[in-house]
């Protein structure tokens, strides 16, 4: 099942070509970009939350994609479609916090995973579902951008080609990458 | 094969939202967000505009009152000097023509206060001005006729 929700809006009746115009013209810019808020929000935060795990990190990493958003705006060449544009933002934001998040704290690639994994312990959960609960330790084992395509397509449904142009890394790689990912993570259930 | 087995098993399994999120959050983050924005260049350039345009005012202003103070004012500004500046027959018609007695006259002038030129020019009032009335106003103010020597 492909990603269709994507290519329209669910919150708004907005067409992503009259949104785009509505985000180039100075007057209309601030409130289309409160409706583009409003429409990606859900879809930018899942994502990022499932990188960085805590909700209050979540926060900030999401406000700060909408922002520079907002700031690169003007440079958006409309070849590309706005939600891969977002979520290529959005991945570009998430990789450098982690990196971030190591090189502030000194801490190796192990204790980073660690320290998700605690973090993770910690949140209140909707699901009780073992599995889903030990899936997610899984996932943190697996490296930042492993991890990142195999949230893109397995939770987020992305083709290969948008997975591409979000991530600017070609097919082949990709579906090596989650390839891998997948059998990593079967391992790691299994062992368990 | 046990690959794609592998793959087949997570594929087949229904995807959950796992992570809870507090109530509100989507209502709030918009809000949040939209106050995070950098001001426009438009109004940053209008700011700026505005800033220019009330320093000018506040600038010319400053000059003005300034000016007002330092330079020496050449215009009259009590009802003596004004009243100086009005030719004496121009006065005395203007007497004439209020009907405004002598009595009321004399009673409006402090003669302390008059100095020869003024009561002189009483006598240019009228008829009623005479010797015999000046003498008898004289009288009534106790005052001498050096004045009017």
């Amino acid at each position: 099942m492909r990603s269709n929700y994507l290519k329209k809006y669910p919150d708004s009746d907005l067409e992503e070509k009259e949104l785009i115009q509505r985000l180039k013209n100075p007057e209309s810019k601030r409130i289309a970009f409160h409706s583009l808020v409003r429409i990606y929000q859900r879809k930018v935060y899942a994502l990022v939350r499932k990188m960085v795990i805590d909700h209050s990190e979540a926060d900030d990493v999401t406000q700060e994609v909408f922002l520079k958003v907002w700031l690169h705006l003007d440079g958006f060449k409309e070849n590309s479609r706005l939600y891969t544009w977002i979520y290529r933002i959005a991945t570009n934001e998430c990789l450098a916090y982690l990196r971030k998040k190591r090189i502030r704290f000194f801490l190796p690639i192990g204790d980073v995973e660690q320290q998700l994994i605690t973090s993770l312990e910690r949140q209140n959960y909707i699901s009780g579902d073992e599995i889903e609960s030990k899936l997610q330790k899984a996932l943190l084992k697996l490296p930042d951008k492993q991890r990142l395509v195999f949230n893109l397509k397995y939770y987020e449904d992305l083709s290969y080609e948008d997975m591409a142009e979000i991530t600017q890394t070609s097919i082949g790689a990709l579906k090596a990458s989650y390839h891998l990912a997948v059998k990593k993570i079967e391992n790691s259930l299994m062992s368990d | 094969m046990k690959h794609e087995n592998h793959s087949k098993r997570l594929e087949q399994r229904e995807r959950k939202d796992y992570f809870a999120i507090p109530e509100g959050y989507f209502d709030e983050l918009p809000i949040k967000i939209m106050e995070r924005l950098p001001v426009s260049r438009e109004s940053k350039a209008w700011n700026q505009l505005w800033f220019w345009q009330l320093s000018g005012s506040l600038f010319l202003t400053a000059v003005l009152l300034i000016g007002y103070w330092l330079i020496p004012t050449q215009m009259p500004l009590n009802a003596e000097s004004l009243l100086a500046e009005v030719p004496r027959e121009a006065i005395i018609e203007y007497i004439q023509n209020q009907g405004i007695g002598t009595d009321e006259i004399m009673e409006n002038i402090s003669l302390e206060e008059v100095e020869f030129d003024e009561v002189y020019l009483l006598h240019d009032v009228g008829p009623f001005f005479d010797k015999k009335n000046i003498d008898r106003l004289l009288e009534q103010y106790q005052t001498t006729d050096e004045l009017l020597q």
